[in-house]
């Protein structure tokens, strides 16, 4: 009887079947089942807060964040309310200047108008200049000081920005519809960024308020941020969609510059950022922004197309 | 001169001196296949009866001196060709040109000849270094066909990410740290779709070496690796051509002898768009669409042999993805009030193109050059018919002058030499209509120009002790750099199949692709762009230490431990300032480090390898800053986290097992630890003011999320397994092999990403309100997948 000789591979192969084998009773479960989602998560403090010359623009919202599956919002898909459990009420909120300290409060509007365009900030709260101590000044430094029940404390600085004189026409010029207008305005050292506003009024209903009445439409630029110190041309090379014959001739050019604070977080907002959930840190110990913004506007009769 | 300093000179002159010059002979000559004429590497070129030989190179070139004079026998020996052999006579001082042309042998000759990994391991001082063969490139199972990335992500401390893409991180670098070289020139994104197969066609390969770190001052302007493909340079006996036919694309090689010379010309195209619009769209309920989608690549190679001495050759690569859309409307005329059909169209292009003049000179025994003119480009171009026509680029473009000189000086010393110089554009611009945005402050391109040079030495300190010490310089006008960049290795034989290696070197790059690596999952092309003044060249310096050990003649192992030092890289900002430049960017450093294990089989019916290996990559990188502390001093923060090609674990096997001249199996095993991710943790209210001086947010609507720290989770391991089995026709005068593959055998759900549902309500069937809680959901990539198609050979 001949030997048959050992094949030298015959072991490999056999390592290899059992490799493939744990292989498989690896793979036995199937990892694309929808799986519940509940993340450790600690809430941070979340703070939207502006001062301007304007006291309808100075106010700060204190919440903390929600946690997945949390449900934080007035109205539900079916209609319904939800208790609205992230609004801080109990925060000490102050602003401070170089000469003062005012204390904001706590403010509740709960007037059925405000929920239009489901805006229903005031619904959840402001913390507000009520006594309107607070008048600040383009170029000074404003200070936010929150602290809240729990301990946590957060801050902020802004610099107030200047308004934006529009140097290239006087209150009720003619603007000419030519793609070659040009608007311009002051420079101001401590504003980051202007946003451009161009409206036109209209005789329609108003929505909110339920009457006909003039209403300001926006057609231009609306979104539009400037990049610093620049100039805003060809404001209209495109064509207008103007709203109907009902329409006044005049219409408002309203400027608003904003601090670097409030420019950071209106551009980081948007675009990658908002996916990858890259941010800048612009408040110290939350989330957030604490801004200003200044604003000027002018009128312009409309020169017919 | 001090004594010491004079004995130290005395002792370095005399190293590099040759002893006995003028009265000893060299033998010089080349190795090529019998077959078909190709050159090869790592042969072993011996004089008989004396200790005296030499290993081919990559040319193909050996160079024997010190050669007492005398007649004697010549051998060259490879492993499955049979033992060439020739008699000279060595004068005095005399040189004598042989070639060998090998012939191919099933059987083995008795005399002990050695794998070209054992000459490798005998010649080269480098670490991190591995040759594939064409042999092991078509065994190993790939997507649909052979693929040479797919097989090179096999290796240990070479990962992909994701199964749609076959870009390779090596050792803690991204894709854009690879230099790429086909025949020399740099290739800058060498994939088909998106990534999913690289632009390299198989038949076409003659020989691949990897690099995946510690590589010699020959090669520059790359921090991670060197990737250099050799492409055939034809058959020079006679016609032969070679194809195959897969469910993705059919490709086909022809190569001739010609007059002193060879031709090759391959060519690949997938072909899913023409059996669609030919035969499924005739039948389809839309018969309007056409499949939009196709790649080709074309190789082209032509050499020419002045004389014995003197080699030119002209080769070309050129391919293209291209996606073609059309759509069809109506246009209404105002002046004849009727509607006209109308198409619009929307194409877009991306490929490589490189054209290559290499002339090879041998100045005299000693001294081989190459000189190279060439021209590489990359280019995505889109382009739309409608009414606000689109335009849209992004290229690089080099040309290059290039020579490389290798100066085989004594036994002790091999020296190598290059000058480099290379113009680069730049473009990137978008055009819609009159809008138009360019990249480059105004300009559609912008150009660098780049110097390098190098010097390079291979030292044999003594025959147990090997040293390989080089600087290359170069000098960048963009940013007005100039750098050197010292790199040394040592290799100590411990013992006749045991090398013990080290390296250090400082590697630099001057242009990179500024990808986010948040989107980077999916990575559909390159966008390169230039350091410029702003920030200096990206450097790495690799620090590496390892073992190789054969086992016996069949068995190599190694372990390689390395530590790569990061500075100035960049990431984009992606909250940045467009409108100050220096916001384009985000500043940092990093650092990647890991062991890796190879157990590598390359002969017999059984051949593969086993690899593990324990990798860190980790970059710190400061954070994006707030406008307020632009232009002023400021103390920089920076943020640490794990990079998203972070494997930290991964397991491969490659096994092909020749059962008879008939049957071939294949398997591929890999299992990785889970990539990083950054999942949603909770969310914020999202406020700002309208233009009519309101608040608007704070609804259900308006809420953004917020995320956890940058890839803080990792998702489940990876895990497949690729099973391909092939059978040899032989006919007469060709054979064909058709073959399957499975891949995915096991059909394991291999997460490609988390699709987050985190609405906490439904709609039951009557439409109410159902609330639930957020879920995520796995989104996998390739299931099991079988594929057939065949080759031919003629």
């Amino acid at each position: 009887m001949s030997l048959v000789p050992q094949q030298p591979n015959r072991n490999c192969i056999v390592v290899l079947l059992c490799l493939h084998f744990l292989v498989l009773l690896y793979t036995a479960c199937d990892l694309t089942k929808p799986e519940d989602y509940d993340p450790d998560y600690t809430p941070e403090i979340s703070v939207f807060g502006m001062v301007s010359p304007d006291p309808r623009f100075t106010f700060v919202v204190v919440e903390r964040t929600m946690r997945i599956g949390e449900r934080d919002y007035l109205f539900a898909p079916d209609g319904t309310e939800h208790p609205l459990d992230t609004i801080i009420k109990d925060a000490a909120v102050k602003v401070i200047s170089a000469q003062d300290t005012v204390r904001f409060s706590f403010h509740q509007d709960t007037s059925a108008m405000d929920y239009w365009f489901g805006s229903n900030y005031r619904q959840k709260g402001l913390y507000l200049d009520l006594e309107n101590k607070l008048g600040v000044e383009p170029g000074v430094t404003y200070h936010l000081l929150i602290e809240t029940a729990d301990g946590r404390v957060v801050r902020g600085t802004t610099r107030i920005p200047g308004p934006a004189r529009i140097l290239s026409h006087a209150d009720y010029d003619t603007l000419s519809y030519r793609p070659e207008t040009v608007i311009k305005w002051q420079d101001d050292p401590n504003t980051a960024a202007f946003q451009m506003h161009f409206y036109k009024t209209c005789w329609g209903h108003n929505w909110q308020t339920g009457r006909e009445e003039w209403i300001g439409y926006n057609l231009a630029s609306d979104y539009m941020y400037t990049e610093p110190h620049a100039g805003l041309e060809h404001i209209n090379d495109w064509t207008m969609d103007w709203p109907g014959n009902t329409c006044s001739d005049t219409a408002a050019i309203k400027i608003m510059s904003m601090d670097r604070n409030y420019y950071d977080f209106i551009r980081t907002n948007t675009g990658l950022a908002e996916i990858s959930g890259t941010q800048l840190e612009l408040l110290d110990g939350g989330v957030g922004v604490f801004g200003s913004v200044n604003f000027y506007s002018t009128r312009v009769i409309i020169e017919s197309p | 001169m001090k004594p010491k300093s004079l004995l130290l000179s005395i002792l370095i002159f005399s190293s590099i001196i040759p002893f006995d010059v003028r009265a000893n002979g060299t033998v010089r000559g080349f190795v090529k296949d019998q077959a078909n004429g190709e050159t090869m590497q790592y042969v072993n070129v011996v004089i008989v009866g004396t200790t005296l030989g030499d290993v081919s190179d990559e040319n193909g070139y050996f160079v024997i001196s010190r050669i007492p004079p005398g007649s004697y026998s010549v051998k060259a020996m490879m492993i499955g060709y049979e033992t060439g052999e020739h008699q000279v006579t060595i004068g005095l001082g005399r040189t004598v040109a042989i070639d060998f042309h090998l012939t191919e042998s099933a059987l083995q000759a008795e005399e002990i000849v050695k794998t070209a990994e054992r000459e490798r391991f005998e010649r080269q001082i480098e670490l991190s270094s591995i040759q594939i063969s064409p042999r092991e490139l078509k065994a190993a199972p790939a997507f649909i066909e052979a693929d040479l990335f797919r097989t090179l992500q096999a290796l240990p401390g070479v990962h992909v990410q994701t199964d749609f893409s076959s870009a390779l991180y090596i050792r803690g670098g991204n894709p854009s740290e690879n230099l790429i070289l086909l025949d020399d020139v740099r290739i800058y994104n060498p994939y088909h779709l998106g990534g999913v197969f690289s632009t390299f066609n198989t038949d076409a390969i003659k020989n691949v070496d990897l690099s995946v770190g510690g590589f010699p001052p020959r090669f520059g302007n790359a921090t991670s690796s060197v990737i250099s493909i050799t492409n055939r340079d034809g058959n020079s006996k006679e016609f032969a051509a070679r194809g195959s036919v897969s469910l993705l694309s059919s490709k086909i090689t022809l190569e001739s002898p010609i007059p002193r010379g060879s031709a090759l010309i391959s060519a690949r195209r997938t072909y899913f768009d023409y059996l669609y619009n030919t035969f499924i769209r005739p039948n389809s309920s839309d018969k309007n669409t056409k499949f939009p989608y196709y790649f080709y690549d074309f190789h082209g190679k032509i050499n020419y042999n002045i004389a014995q001495n003197s080699k030119i050759t002209l080769s070309g690569f050129y391919g293209d993805d291209v996606l073609h859309v059309e759509e069809k409307g109506w246009e209404y005329n105002p002046e004849t009030g009727t509607s006209v059909e109308r198409t619009d169209a929307t194409d877009i292009r991306f490929g490589n193109s490189s054209t290559t003049l290499k002339w090879q000179y041998i100045f005299n025994p000693k001294l081989f050059s190459e000189f190279i003119l060439a021209h590489s480009r990359f280019r995505t171009f889109l382009e739309t018919t409608h009414d606000d026509k689109v335009e849209a680029k992004d290229e690089i473009s080099d040309w290059t002058a290039k020579s490389d000189m290798t100066w085989y000086l004594s036994d002790r010393h091999e020296i190598k030499i290059g000058l480099d110089a290379q113009r680069l554009a730049f473009t990137m611009y978008f055009k819609v209509e009159n809008f138009e945005w360019l990249a480059y402050k105004g300009d559609k391109s912008r150009y660098a120009n780049f110097f390098s040079s190098y010097i390079q030495d291979d030292w044999k300190v003594s025959p147990l002790f090997d040293i390989q010490s080089g600087i290359r310089f170069t000098y960048y006008d963009l940013g007005n750099y100039f750098r050197a960049d010292p790199r040394f290795s040592l290799r100590y034989r411990a013992q006749h199949n045991v090398n013990l290696k080290a390296s250090v070197g400082v590697y630099r790059q001057y242009f990179y692709t500024f990808n986010p690596e948040d989107f980077d999952v999916i990575r559909l092309v390159d966008l390169w762009f230039p350091i410029d003044q702003r920030y200096p060249p990206i450097r790495a310096i690799h620090y590496i230490a390892g073992l190789e050990y054969w086992l016996n003649d069949d068995y190599y192992f190694s372990v390689e431990s390395y530590y790569k030092d990061y500075d100035d890289l960049l990431d984009l900002n992606e909250v940045g300032r467009e409108d100050v430049e220096i916001d384009d960017f985000l500043r940092g450093y990093g650092r990647s480090s890991g062991i890796e294990f190879l157990l590598r089989k390359q002969r017999g019916k059984l051949i593969g390898w086993i690899g593990y290996t324990l990798a860190f990559a980790e970059k710190t990188i400061e954070k994006p800053r707030a406008s307020n502390t632009l232009g002023k001093s400021f103390q920089t923060e920076y943020m640490t986290y794990v990079a998203n090609y972070d494997r930290r674990h991964s397991l491969k096997m490659v096994v092909s097992y020749q059962q008879s001249p008939k049957w071939t199996l294949s398997s591929s095993f890999t299992y990785g630890s889970g990539l990083p991710e950054t999942p949603t943790l909770g969310w914020k209210q999202d406020y700002r003011l309208d233009e009519a001086g309101n608040i608007y947010g704070g609804d259900y609507y308006s809420k953004v999320p917020v995320k956890a720290r940058k890839n803080s989770k990792r998702l489940p391991p990876y895990l497949r397994l690729d099973i391909s089995v092939q059978r040899n026709f032989s006919f007469k005068n060709w054979s064909m092999q058709p073959f399957l593959q499975i891949l995915n055998v096991t059909n394991h759900q291999n997460i490609f990403f988390y699709d987050y549902d985190l609405e906490t309500y439904e709609y039951d069937r009557y439409g109410n309100i159902v609330y639930r809680k957020p879920q995520r959901k796995g989104i996998a990539m390739f299931p099991i997948l079988p594929t057939i198609g065949v080759n031919f050979e003629f």
